[in-house]
This record gives C-alpha cells, structure tokens and sequence, in this order.
C-alpha cells in the first residue's frame, strides 16, 4: 500500500490487543474472533441498491476500511485506507429442494463465519447475499471483530436501512465523526486512577474463578453453542423487579451469573469477565460512530456472608459496585490483572446487549436477526434482550466444560432470575440455586446405609460375645501372655466390679494410665463395663502433659499400676486404684452383689447407662495451647462397631473360614486403636504389639509373619515403611486398614493390585467415632469413599448447602457416631458440633474442618484442610498448639509453627534481644519434650527479629524464610568409629553427604519418624537402645555420641537471624 | 473456601436444641428447624462467651437417672 492510500494510523484500544494477540498465537484455528450477523430480508429485493448501499457503509465508516500492520517497533497499529474494495458474494440457492437449501445454507453461513481475515489486508469485512427464493434473501455481514463492535453492528444494519431506501444516497444520515476522536479521549484518560480503582474492587478477592484448568488448549479447544430462551412470564417478572427497585437488568443478569457460578466452584466470591460498550458521552457524536470501543472487564459478585443480605439488597449493592468502576472501564484487563496482583482472574464472561429491536423499516423488512461472536472463554454466555424477548447465547469449550454441565450452569442462572424476580426479598442463602431434585440427591449421595439395629451399649457387646464364644479360645495376646476369653470376662467384671465400689458412676471419667499389655484392654473394657467414661492417658508422655490431661479430665480413679501409684503424684481428687490389688478386691467384697465374676448386671451401676452415655475420651491437639478431650458415646460405638462387623471382620472372616489375628499397632490413646478392639468383641484374637515391635518396621513386619497375623492397621505413611520392609511379600496380612491421614495414589495402587489383600482406607475424625467414611481399595485412585451406615456426610458451600458433585466443599458429618463435644469446653463444642440445617429434629453435625468433594461416581474425595490443622503420621496437630506452648517458655516472646518439607517449622521472636545469642535450641526442645508428645516437636527453630505480617494484620506466611535454605556447612568431621558410623547413618537417612559431627539431626530435615528409623538403624549398627527423645535432646553426632557414652557435651547456642536471610538450627552457633 | 463458622467479620447467633445443645449459628443462615435462638445477633466472641457462661455441661439434659 502507498502512504497516499492511507487516511490515518491509530493506536490499538486494550481489547483489540488481546483479540490480535489471540490471532497471532492461533494462526490455523479457525477465525476465533469473527463478528457475524446475519438477516432475512422479506419481499422483493433490488440487489443492486443493497450492494450500493454496503458499499456506501464503507465510504462512510473509518473501521470498515481498517486493518492491522506491525510498525517499525513492531508494534501493532490499526492502519485505514481512504479506499477499499467491496467484499461481495452472491449466491442463489433457489433453485435447490428444501432439505439440501437448508443444508446448503448452514455450511455457507458456518463457512463465512469462521473464514479467516488476512488481518494486513483491508477491507475485514465481507458482505454475502444467499437467494433462498425470488422473495427471500438471507443477508451477512462478516467481521473481523477487532474492527467492528456488537453495537456497531446494529447501528450499520440501521444505516443500511436507510442507505437501501434511499438508493445509497446518504443524506439525513448523521455524519460519524473521526475514529481518532475516540483514541484521542482514550489516551487521556487517568490510567492511575483507574488502576486504583480495579484494584480496591478486586480486593480480597480469596482467587480466580475457574470453571476448568488454565493454560493454553483453552484457545485451541473447539467450542459448541445452544440458545436458551427465558420463559415470556420471567421476563415479564424481570422488566417489573427492574422498574420497582432501579435496577438494570444487566445488573440482575450479573448477580444470577454470580451465584451460578458461585455453585459451580464453590466459591460465594467470583469473578467473570463482563462486556462494557466503551462508548463514553465525552466522545462527542459517539453515539454515531461505528468501530471496535468494547473492553472487557471483571465483574466481581460478592455474596456477603456476614449478615443477612435480601436478594434485592444484594442487587442494588452489586450495581452501586459496578457504578462506581464506569469511569474506569476504559483500563485494559492486562492492566486490571496486574493492579490487582493476579495474572489469571476467571475463564467465563457474561455478556449483556439490548437491541433496539431490528430496524424494520419498511422497505428494508428485516427478521430473524441472528448474531454470532466466538470467544475464548470456558464458558461464554450473551444475553441478548430485544423488546421483550430475552434469550441467552451459551458459548462452551469442548473437552473442557461439557453440554451436561454448561446445560446446568444455564438452568442455574434461570433459577436464580425466577427467584430473585418472585422473591426478591428473601435472604440470598435462601435462592435455590441448585433444582430441588439435584439437592435431594447429593443430601441421599451423602446418607450411609440404614443401621443395622443391635445392642447399642459397648459392655452389652462384649458381655454378649463373651456368652457365646468358647470360653477357652484365646481373647488377648501381648509377648507371652495370653489370656483366653472367659478369663478376660471374668477379670472385666471384676475390674467394674472394683471401679463401682470406688464409687465410679455412669458416665464418670475413669484414666487409664498403664503400660502397654493385656492389662491395658482388661482396664479398658472393665471402665465401659462400670458404665464409666474410659480416659486412656499415654504413659510413654512428658509427665506434665500427664499431668495436664489428668488434671483437666479430673477423674475419681486412675487405673494404673502399683509402681505408679505409690511414686506418681496425682492431681487433686484422682485416686489411683491397682486392679485386683488387696485394697481393691477388698473395697469390692463389701458390695453386696461384687463378689463374683460373671456378667456385670445394669442394676450394679450407679445409674442406668444409656446409649447416649460417654464412653470413651480421647484427648486431641487443641489450638490454643492445650489438648482438648473428645467425648464419644456408647451408641457412637455400638453405631461403628455394626459397621466393622458388617462390612470388615464377616466378610474377612466368612472368606478365611476361621478366627483372625488382628494386631493392635496403634496407641492406645489413639482413637484408631478401637478398631482392632472390636475384633476382639466380634470374637477374633487381638495382639497387643509391643513398643520395639510396633516402632521397628522390620520386627512389626516379621511378627506379622511369624505370629501369622492377619490384620494390620496403619497409618498411610508407617504402612510405606512396612511395605518398603517387605509386609506384603508373602505370608504377609490378608486385611490392611489405613488410617488416619491421606493416603498417596502409589501406596494406594500398590495395596489394591496385592493379590489376595482386602486393602481398606477409612477416614474420621475422632470427634465422629473414629472412622464415618471408608473405601475398600482397590479402583482408580485415593479417594475416602462412603459414609459408614447411620452417618451423614454432607459437601457444603459457605452458605451451609450441599455443592454438585466435582465441586469442592467443606465436609460436615452427622449421625449417631457425632461425639457428645469437648470435655468442659461448651465454646468449643458450639462452635463445631452445630445444628444440622438438613435434619428436623434439633440434631447435629460436625464441622469437621476437611474439603472434600464428590466424584460424579458418588464417593468422596480428601481435598485437604480448611485450617492450619496438619498431620504428622497419622497423628492430628494443631500448630496452634505448639506456637502457644513455645511462648509459654520465658526464652520466647512470639512464635509460629508452620508445617514445612520436613516436618514442623517453629519461627520465634525470642524475649530478650541482646541476650539472644546465648539462646540455646536444645533448651525450647527440651522445654517442649516435657509438655508435648514428640510428634509433636518442630524440626526446626528458626529465630526471626519480627514475625512478618501481612497488611492486614495476619501472620505473613510468604514472607517466612525457608529453613533450609542457607544452612551453614558441615562442621567437625568424626573422631571416633562410632561417630563415623552415626554420621553415616545421618547421611544415609537424611540423603545427604558429608554430615559433620555438629550437624543437627532435624535442621537437616530429619523428622519424628526420620527419627525412629535412626534409632532402629543405630540398635541394628551400634547394638544400642536410643529413644526418639532421645535425638531429641542430642540432635547432633557429637552430642549423640555422647550420650551413648553416657556423658553430656556443651551444646552451641542459637542465633537470631534476619528474615529471609539465613537459618539457623543449634549448629550454627558456631 | 470461607468458613461460615470462622469469620470474625460476621454476625452469630446461639442456638440450643431440646436436649439443651448449644450451637453457634451464622445470622446470615436460615436457623435449622429443632433450634431456638436464645442470643445474637452479636460477635463471634459475643457468642462464644454466651455459651460458655450458660452451658455448663456438655451431656445431653434429657439423660435419666435410674
């Protein structure tokens, strides 16, 4: 082209950057952007004056005679030609029969539409006439839509009109002004301000509203259409809700947007792109200019959660919000992306057009209007109001977002319409967004099986089986003892016997605080069978911890040993009682009906036990500085038992033909140990591990062989120890049970594909019974599976209903096995043992703080937490916890514990500045070993001069240095054979070379269990007994050695770091 | 995702079911049929510290004695 041929250059507007850069990156798709408009022009036509009059439009209007050009920057400029030719084509399809005219006429309309422009070569627009008969023409205009904007598009098919009647003459029609009016407004305008304003609009904003992952095949997927049309009764209720409360029907449109999306992620804060006319009245004349003006900006609908909001409410807040952005529409969503800090906001648009009806006059009869704009988005849907039809154009992207779903998405959005135009005044948590069938069935997904009715008090089981079992077979199994079931009957009911005449009543705390043995399940079992609430309280724990839980459970009697008993000190009204000591068989013959072994009868209780009575307590991480105890029922119990015997221990036990030995691995203070227990109440033999069986992964696995044992549970992360150990080799378990945390889709896929195993995953929270979903696995991958009977999950929205299947949600759980709450914390309980919105009668749920999901094949899949809470095998801990403890210590003004790589990470502000390099790491973890169990000791200390904060207050996560990331280097080489060895064996665990005799076990990236595995590794090299606390207090191998050899080094001291600059374990003190 | 339990911001209510269980309650939320209001609209806090002075005993109140 010759610089004589050109009438100007203009700059390029933010949308009309984003649609070319789409071009380029899609060189052979079909013509993504391509605007489309076609007409049925009625009566007879004179062609000659319509292509006249096209013709004039393009003498008339700047964009039509524009195209795209790289200047010499580079840089994509819009160039107009004085003169281009006319894009014209005829075609007579009259001649043919009706089923190939039709057919004929979809392939020539499907062609025009996605035909690509050379964008260097002007004009970008085509014009086609098809002749369908003499009198019946279908007209097209095909854009390129960079050049040509929807409202653009109806005001030329008006000029048009007009240029057609008057044979192409175009007087009376107004004169549109320059485009580079329009550029020249756009460069002045204050892109500060604006980018300020999106800013504070998009603030807060929790993330993007996806409808499907991001990345590139998003443009390269094709996508489908298909029209909804509203019902003439909404849309007569919707003009009647606009008009009485001032609203624009683009802003109800927006919110009923809102709040299907809301449904379809989840979330009650989204964002979607919007379409804005661009047409600013500081443009004088705008209104007759035709050319590309749109942007598209985020439209963010907010429901607000904090009170309660009417619908009408809402929308009146949503158009006051979209108000006060007007002025700020002209900003780029490349720039809107950046002022608010985020590259990617939402994948699905709405936009909202009134048609000033189609413009016919009457020589020109124009109907059937139809206009097609192909966009980029997931999810794209175009309202299109004229006069008083409203139909919704539904864009969607195969592969990406399917027609089942875009089908529902769109009900959706019409349901939210017909109840914000029928009820605007009802709160907005009361729009039933989802149709009342699709709730009905995810509340039914989440209902377990009826359950199965059956003795609902724990002691009635046991005494029951007890009954019928041959009193001879073996019951419990611990090292060498072996106790048959008619002894462990008897001394059961002579333990309740003796715990009643210490004046235990029902529903009364009863610790049990002994060592791990066949005692351990006769105490456990006699304090049900008293009717009393069973507190298993770990001997193996710091003592003040000990202490803690005895004193905060304030139990009548500890049941413990004689040892104990005249050595421990207890806590104010505790009273400790040796089961079958002198004293205790003594107390007991003097009730009158106590002398005997048999069945415990419910008049010998205090008072009648009920299902609804306590029967056990388990103590759990509490976040604000001390454990909290969780109080579970009898019918709790009696509801899982039904379960396991039901759906595991039969089956199992039909399949082998016999009774099974089922190991107890877990802690008794564990609330996971209760399933193997109630192996032992359906009849089955239970083998209490010992501690060097059940802490040593190659003894647990070669106990499991030699002892032919048939079940194991274990946590997900001992049960990868086991397996690496070689437990599902041959003569391995026939049932594994894994608890307790998520399990990875490698363990998962090597349990389902192991020959002959009955793999089983359940999942609970101990404040509902243990285990309320479970799966067998075998199948695809890790997921949680099924309520067990009696129980209730429900995948709930912030607004507390139930969300699709493929959403997430926060897991709720209701049923018989919901605990009572937390042992004197009425608060507590309140706040996570809530009404239950989905039963009538003043029944309960638990907010069990999960996000889950429902896969479409109706089970449920782990998603994480919705807190801080973490797990540390298998073990539940609230940081919290652990932060509070920390300050407690005089060294520590503030602290944070974060979950990190390798295990807990304490970040801490220490008390005195100056006095802090004396500080010593070795001190605040001997300061937490005697108050927290060691699952529950960071691995690393990091001292920091200030925590960082975000601007709002809260811990600033991002901002706290990694531990590992500037470790000071080895120090010391070994001096002795043994430190060779234990460097060595840091080495090999930690995976890392060389270790330095000063080197700390944990600033390396040793954790508890890292830990346990050394001590197993340091008996099996150096034939010596280590305890994980151990490596606790002598972290390095200079100081473990030490303590091998029975004496104490000096330990270095711990100094406080800059953030973000380097970390620091004890080691690097020197 | 939001809590709708765990939001400092927002407006609560106790509510108390005829087993005389507490429950801290949303405003924004339709109270569950079987649950009475006895406090709020107030702060979360507000409320925690309600239920704390008003349910001593976590046990439901209908247990019978023998």
């Amino acid at each position: 082209m010759n610089r004589a041929d050109i009438e100007c250059v203009l700059p390029l507007t933010p949308l009309q950057e984003g649609q070319l850069f789409h071009a380029e990156f899609d060189e052979d798709g079909p013509g993504l952007y391509n605007m489309y408009l076609s007409a049925l022009l009625s009566g007879p036509l004179d062609v000659a004056a319509l292509r006249s009059a096209c013709a004039r439009l393009l003498a008339r209007h700047q964009c039509m005679r524009a195209c795209f050009r790289r200047n010499r920057e580079n840089q994509i400029a819009q160039v107009v030609l004085r003169e281009v030719p006319l894009l014209w084509r005829q075609i007579d399809l009259s001649g043919l029969p009706e089923p190939e005219r039709a057919e004929r006429l979809e392939r020539l309309e499907r062609e025009t539409r996605t035909e690509r422009f050379d964008l260097a070569k002007p004009p970008l627009t085509r014009f086609v006439l098809v002749r369908l008969a003499p009198d019946r023409h279908r007209f097209i205009l095909c854009t390129y839509h960079a050049v040509l904007d929807g409202w653009s598009s109806w005001l030329l098919l008006g000029e048009l009109a007009r240029l057609y009647e008057q044979g192409g003459d175009a007087s009376g029609l107004p004169e549109p002004p320059p485009l580079e009016d329009y550029y020249r407004w756009l460069a002045k305008q204050d892109r500060a301000a604006a980018e300020e304003a999106w800013r504070t609009s998009l603030a807060g904003l929790a993330g993007p509203t996806m409808l499907a992952p991001s990345g590139p095949e998003r443009w390269l997927a094709g996508s489908e259409r298909f029209g909804v049309r509203l019902p003439a009764d909404l849309v007569t209720k919707l003009q009647a809700l606009t008009r009485g409360r001032g609203l624009t029907m683009n802003t109800v449109f927006q919110a009923a947007m809102g709040l299907a999306l809301g449904t379809a992620t989840g979330q009650s804060d989204v964002v979607f792109g919007g379409t804005v006319t661009g047409r600013s009245p500081e443009v004088p004349g705008i209104q007759n200019m035709a050319g590309m003006f749109l942007n598209t900006v985020p439209v963010r609908v907010r429901q607000d959660l904090s009170r309660p909001e009417t619908v009408a409410a809402m929308l009146a807040r949503i158009q006051a919000e979209q108000a006060r952005l007007i002025p700020h529409h002209h900003l780029g969503l490349v720039d809107i992306r950046r002022a608010a800090g985020r590259p990617e906001l939402y994948d699905a648009h709405l936009s909202f057009q009134n048609f000033p009806g189609a413009g016919t006059t009457g020589g020109f009869p124009m109907s059937d209007v139809r206009t097609d704009v192909r966009t980029d988005y997931t999810l794209s849907i175009a309202v299109q109001a004229s006069g008083d039809v409203i139909d919704l154009d539904v864009e969607h992207r195969l592969g990406l977002f399917d027609r089942e779903r875009a089908d529902e998405l769109a009900a959706r959005l019409v349901r939210v319409l017909e109840a914000a135009a029928t009820a605007p005044d009802v709160p907005v948590s009361r729009v039933p967004v989802l149709a009342a069938e699709e709730r009905r069935a995810l509340l039914e997904l989440g209902q377990g099986e009826p359950a199965t009715a059956g003795p609902d008090l724990v002691p009635e089981l046991f005494a029951a089986r007890a009954a019928t079992v041959e009193p001879g077979l073996t019951a419990v199994v611990h090292g060498d003892v072996e106790v048959s079931f008619g002894e462990l009957a008897g001394r059961v009911n002579r333990a309740a016997r003796q715990l009643i005449a210490a004046g235990v009543g029902v529903g009364d705390p009863v610790a049990v605080l002994l060592p791990r043995s066949a005692d351990s399940v006769v105490a456990m079992l006699g304090v049900l069978a008293a009717g009393a609430m069973y507190v298993p309280v770990d001997v193996s724990y710091p003592p003040e911890r000990v202490r803690f839980m005895l004193a905060d459970s304030a139990p009548q009697v500890v049941v413990t040993t004689a040892e104990l008993a005249a050595s421990a000190e207890w806590p104010g009204g505790a009273r400790p009682l040796v089961l079958d000591s002198p004293e205790a068989t003594l107390e007991a013959a003097a009730e009158p009906r106590a002398s005997t072994d048999g069945p415990v009868d419910p008049a010998e209780r205090r008072a009648r036990l009920t299902p609804a009575d306590p029967a056990y307590m388990i103590y759990t991480s509490g976040s604000t500085g001390r454990p909290k105890g969780v109080v579970v029922t009898h019918q709790g119990l009696a509801n899982l038992f039904a379960f396991a015997c039901g759906e595991v221990i039969e089956p199992a036990a039909r399949r082998f033909g016999r009774r099974l030995r089922a190991s107890l691995v877990a802690a008794l203070s564990f609330d996971a140990s209760w399933d193997m227990v109630l192996w032992l109440l359906a009849g089955h033999e239970l083998h209490v591990l010992d501690d060097d069986v059940r802490r040593d992964a190659h003894a647990l696995v070669g106990h499991v062989r030699d002892h032919r044992i048939d079940v194991v549970e274990v946590t997900p992360s001992h049960a990868e120890q086991l397996v690496e150990a070689g437990l599902l080799a041959q003569g391995g378990p026939s049932v594994l049970v894994l608890g307790g945390e998520a399990v990875d889709a490698g363990l998962w896929e090597r349990v389902a594909r192991t020959e002959g195993l009955m793999g089983w995953n359940f999942y609970g929270p101990t404040e509902c019974t243990v285990n309320s979903v479970v799966a067998r696995v075998n199948g695809d991958g890790p997921v949680i599976g099924r309520p067990v009977p009696g129980t209730r999950a429900y995948v709930l929205d912030e607004w507390l209903r139930p969300v699709p299947a493929g959403v997430p949600g926060a897991l709720y759980l209701a049923g018989p096995q919901v605990a009572l709450g937390y042992w004197g914390k009425a608060g507590l309980t309140a706040e996570r043992f809530v009404a239950d919105p989905f039963q009538a009668a003043g029944g309960r749920m638990y907010r069990t703080g999960d996000l889950a999901r429902w896969t479409r094949d109706g089970v449920l899949e782990f998603l994480g937490r919705a807190d801080d809470q973490v797990k540390i095998r298998g073990f539940r801990i609230e940081p919290g916890e652990i932060a509070a403890v920390l300050t407690e210590s005089p060294l520590v003004s503030q602290a944070a514990v974060l979950p990190g790589k390798n295990g807990l990470v304490a970040y801490l502000v220490l008390a005195d500045a100056d006095a802090a390099h004396d500080a010593d790491a070795g001190e605040l973890r001997r300061h937490l070993m005697t108050r927290l169990p060691d699952h529950m000791i960071p691995s690393a200390f990091v001292p920091l001069d200030a925590l960082p904060l975000t601007p709002n207050g809260k811990l600033d996560r991002d901002a706290l240095p990694d531990p590992g990331a500037a470790r000071v280097p080895a120090g010391r080489a070994p001096r002795t054979r043994q430190e060779e060895v234990l460097c060595g064996l840091y080495a090999e665990l930690l995976g890392r070379e060389p270790i330095g005799i000063d080197d700390d076990f944990f600033a390396l990236g040793g954790h508890s269990l890292l830990a346990t595995r050394l001590t197993n590794r340091i008996r099996t090299e150096l034939g010596a007994e280590l305890s994980v606390r151990t490596v606790f207090r002598a972290p390095t191998v200079a100081e473990l050695g030490a303590t091998l050899a029975g004496a104490r080094p000096a330990r270095p001291a711990l100094r406080r770091m800059s953030r973000a600059s380097r970390t620091l374990g004890p080691q690097s003190g020197r | 995702m939001a809590d709708p339990f765990e939001n400092e911001e927002a407006s609560y209510l106790v509510l108390v079911n005829h087993q005389g269980q507490h429950s801290l309650w949303p405003e924004a939320i339709e109270v569950p049929s079987g649950w009475q209001v006895v406090f709020g609209g107030g702060g979360r806090q507000e409320c925690l510290d309600y239920v704390a002075a008003n349910w001593t005993d976590i046990t439901p109140r209908n247990r019978s004695p023998r």
